[in-house]
């Protein structure tokens, strides 16, 4: 198990080395440069020809990935052209705006979605019900940006129950917990929907194929009733094809972050990963694909290590066993 | 018994304090709330052109003018100035009792830096326009200085307001590299606000300068610049009171807004960072289908201006009835393009004329037009009106770095669609588009690439005069040829709207000082 983290820890550097130059690539590949953002519009030529000097960008594209590969590798991500200021710093500002609404959101997903997915399962041969997994697609097929619009529109604007945009009240001089929550409610509802139905779907489906084994036969047959041998057996056996999914969708969650955060003004990584591209400031967006990247990965290796904790079909470390024999 | 009465008591209270209550509540604090479209990154306005910067930076310095809601200069640092006859000397005397924020007074050896050190060097708009006439600053006294300049600068005083000019500290801002000065996150300035907090692509907390120059101003307490990147959003905020001040409401917000009956309206023509803007389609003029005039006529008949001011602007702008916009007046050749050259039959038999005869399906000529994605509609109403006449538009509609490269640096397009704000002056924003010695790579520059040395004379002399009606008729007289070269299309005049809570009163929404005299209705 050790070992097997341990090489799973060492893959990573290369994963990100693949990522970052590729990323590196694109980004120079992509038309125009951050020397319009940097200089505005009515820039001379022979300012804009300093800026280039000043931000090195008048080098040729392998010595700057040069430069730029030799400072990530000794742990500098580099400083943002529009931001002044160094990556790192940045982005680690933006993350608690996005953790406090991705994780609450992961949180209600995995509980809701789960719920509904278990609940919604029936014995084979038992009379299906569609409703359910209907609603769950349409929650699934509605973007993201378009539900969280749909909530404003009611819940802040129609009815007045929450605010429209924000984490907290600007006009209160001490931030109270009360308000913050109260700010949190519909982000984390838009951005929860999307990621809800879709464990919600999975988890029934894998279900659906559990509760059809011969195991479940036998559950039923030494007296259990279904929703216990449903919860008791399949769900654990179920389990593997959701986390794998789900597991893999982090890059995803960001995705829906961009749309909720621009849509609730939230001050957090989606709104800088589109303003760092649309700016062209090729440090920022480098780092924030290292970042999103590696946590990608390390979104995968927890997935992998819980998958065998619950599926010992996985056995990781069945190869270390079996050479200790 | 008792109970009763004392269940009453607060009534009692209530209606006895109820007056007395109400204006309590005129003299709370008063924390004014401004959504701002994008993270300012950092607050100092005489190293950037940004508007987000300017937006909220405005509000924490001066210049040494301050333009009114017409765009005339009015007194702000300086109290008062003088021209000298030949247009080379200018000399302003700086109100004696204005302070930095902290507490050290406002000098002429300030002005001279700022303008001489940093603007010239690092606000790419004055750098442009003051950097090649000013010849330098002599400080005569702590309050009073003279600008010398190589040759007259008719726009001069206009563009020493606070977002052409804001002037600095010399004892925070003189010493190392200004680029990476801390005060450029923790300014000090002299304006109605001092800095108190910054939270990246949240929030900008200003609060009163109490030891403000300007007797009684500003009159809020606090300002709060929320940074709200979605139009819709912004407008939901308002309606909802979150937010009480919008510089720029998104436009198809506008209608939304005025019927909910919460807020006040205006339009206005130049607010901070530009103004008087004119949506303006460019030709190619390297490409050879675009040489001939009448092909170019052809365009400009074939599209009805009055419909992008009807549907696109929603009557929030006026079709551009000349190469100069209507917002400068005294240069403004008013009619010199009028909306009633709309004419698709002529259209048709131009390019007729032209031997642009429709193909199997109707096409004489196809054109790429590429702009930013964000102009969209324009795209779609000129795609639709052109088609009429047979001319096939293909958009490629690109993000603001992808377009001044295709545009600026590679000159790959047929068309363009600018938006090209002409400022308070004509050498501010109109010159550039004309002139021959500014094709190349620089943004917003001369799409057209447009060449006409009789145009350039023109400019020149209205450049190299004070007296304003002679500047007026070499504009007027430039204005006669453009036209008929027909580089660009002036399609319609732009208006900015702004909007605040009902229950507020006093913006000035032109200015960058917008929130000086906001007070409860």
């Amino acid at each position: 198990m050790g070992r097997y983290l341990l090489r799973r820890l060492l893959q990573m550097p290369f994963g990100l080395a693949v990522v970052g130059s590729l990323a590196f690539l694109l980004i120079h590949l992509a038309p125009g440069g951050p020397v319009t953002a940097l200089s505005g519009e009515y820039a001379t030529a022979e300012l804009r020809q300093e800026i280039e000097r000043r931000y090195g960008l008048d080098r040729p594209l392998a010595e700057r990935y040069l430069a730029w590969a030799g400072a990530v590798l000794s742990g500098d991500l580099g400083r943002s052209y529009l931001h002044k200021a160094p990556v790192a710093d940045v982005i680690l500002e933006r993350l608690p705006a996005t953790l406090s609404i991705v994780l609450p959101a992961a949180f209600l997903s995995l509980l809701l979605g789960g719920a509904i997915g278990l609940l919604a399962t029936r014995a084979p041969g038992a009379p299906r019900n569609m409703l359910a997994p209907v609603l769950a697609l349409m929650g699934h097929m509605m973007p993201t940006f378009w539900i969280a619009q749909g909530l404003v529109l009611l819940f802040a604007l129609k009815l007045g129950w929450f605010p429209v945009q924000g984490l907290d009240d600007p006009r209160a001089i001490r931030p109270e917990l009360g308000d913050r929550l109260r700010h949190l409610v519909l982000p984390v509802t838009a951005l929860a929907i999307h990621q809800l139905a879709m464990m919600a779907l999975i988890l029934r489906a894998a279900l659906q194929a559990e509760v059809a084994r011969p195991y479940m036969v036998t559950a039923l047959a030494k007296g259990l009733d279904f929703p216990r041998a449903r919860r008791r057996h399949a769900l654990v056996n179920a389990l593997h094809p959701v986390l794998a999914v789900m597991g893999g969708r982090i890059g995803a969650t960001f995705v829906g972050a961009i749309a909720v955060e621009i849509v609730f003004a939230l001050p957090g990584l989606g709104r800088l990963i589109v303003s760092a591209a649309i700016n062209r400031d090729h440090p920022l967006v480098l780092g924030i694909a290292l970042a999103v990247c590696a946590a990608a990965m390390l979104g995968n290796l927890l997935t992998d290590l819980m998958m065998n904790r619950f599926d010992p079909r996985m056995a990781i470390d069945r190869d270390e066993t079996s050479h200790a024999a | 018994m008792h109970l009763c009465r004392f269940a009453l008591l607060p009534l009692c209270l209530t209606l006895a304090f109820a007056p007395a209550a109400t204006s309590v509540v005129a003299q709370q604090p008063l924390t004014v709330v401004a959504a701002v479209a994008a993270d300012p990154g950092h607050l100092n306005p005489a190293i950037t052109t940004g508007s987000p910067t300017h937006a909220v930076a405005d509000s924490l310095f001066n210049g040494l003018v301050v333009l009114d809601e017409k765009g005339e200069p009015q007194p702000d640092l300086a109290l008062r100035w003088q021209l000298s006859e030949d247009g080379t000397r200018a000399r302003f005397e700086l109100a004696p009792n204005a302070k930095w924020h902290d507490g050290q007074p406002v000098t002429a050896d300030d002005v001279k830096f700022t303008i001489e050190r940093v603007l010239v060097k690092h606000h790419a708009r004055t750098r442009a326009s003051l950097g090649p006439v000013l010849d330098s600053i002599e400080v005569l006294s702590p309050t009073s200085l003279e600008f010398r300049l190589r040759r007259p600068h008719p726009a001069l005083i206009q563009q020493l307001d606070v977002t052409e000019a804001p002037i600095l500290p010399r004892h925070v801002y003189g010493e190392g590299d200004i680029e990476t000065n801390p005060a450029n996150l923790r300014p000090v300035g002299s304006g109605p606000y001092r800095f108190e907090s910054y939270a990246k692509d949240d929030r900008v907390v200003l609060a009163r300068n109490a030891s403000y120059f300007k007797p009684g101003l500003p009159k809020p307490d606090r300002v709060v610049f929320r940074v709200i990147p979605d139009g819709a959003t912004q407008a939901q905020a308002l309606a909802a009171g979150e937010v009480d001040f919008v510089g720029r409401v998104a436009p198809n917000e506008i209608q939304r807004l005025q019927r909910s009956g919460k807020v006040t309206t205006t339009d206005v023509r130049f607010g901070p960072g530009g103004g008087n803007c004119i949506m303006t389609l460019g030709f190619n003029l390297d490409r050879p289908s675009l040489q001939s005039r009448e092909v170019r006529e052809a365009f400009a008949a074939a599209i009805d201006r009055r419909q992008f001011v009807e549907r696109l602007l929603l009557d929030h702008g006026r079709v551009a009835d000349a190469p100069i916009s209507s917002g400068i007046p005294w240069a403004h050749a008013a009619s010199s393009f009028p909306a009633s050259l709309f004419d698709p039959a002529r259209a048709r038999m131009l390019l007729d004329q032209a031997g642009l005869k429709p193909d199997a399906q109707g096409v004489r000529l196809t054109v790429e037009l590429v702009q930013f994605a964000s102009f969209g509609r324009y795209a779609d109403l000129l795609r639709e009106q052109l088609g009429a006449v047979g001319i096939r538009v293909q958009p490629r509609l690109v993000d603001p770095a992808a377009m001044v490269d295709a545009v600026f640096r590679q000159r790959a397009f047929d068309l363009t669609l600018i938006s090209y704000c002409n400022g308070t002056d004509p050498e501010i924003g109109v010159n550039r588009m004309y002139l021959s010695s500014n094709i190349g790579n620089i943004p917003f520059s001369n799409a057209a690439a447009y060449r006409n040395p009789e145009v350039d004379e023109l400019i020149a002399a209205a450049g190299a005069i004070t007296n304003r009606e002679r500047r007026a008729e070499a504009y007027r007289a430039m204005q006669q040829i453009v036209v008929k070269d027909l580089p660009y299309v002036w399609l319609v005049e732009t208006d900015f709207t702004a909007a605040w809570r009902n229950e507020l009163t006093g913006f000035a929404a032109w200015s960058g000082q917008f929130a000086e005299r906001a007070a409860r209705r």
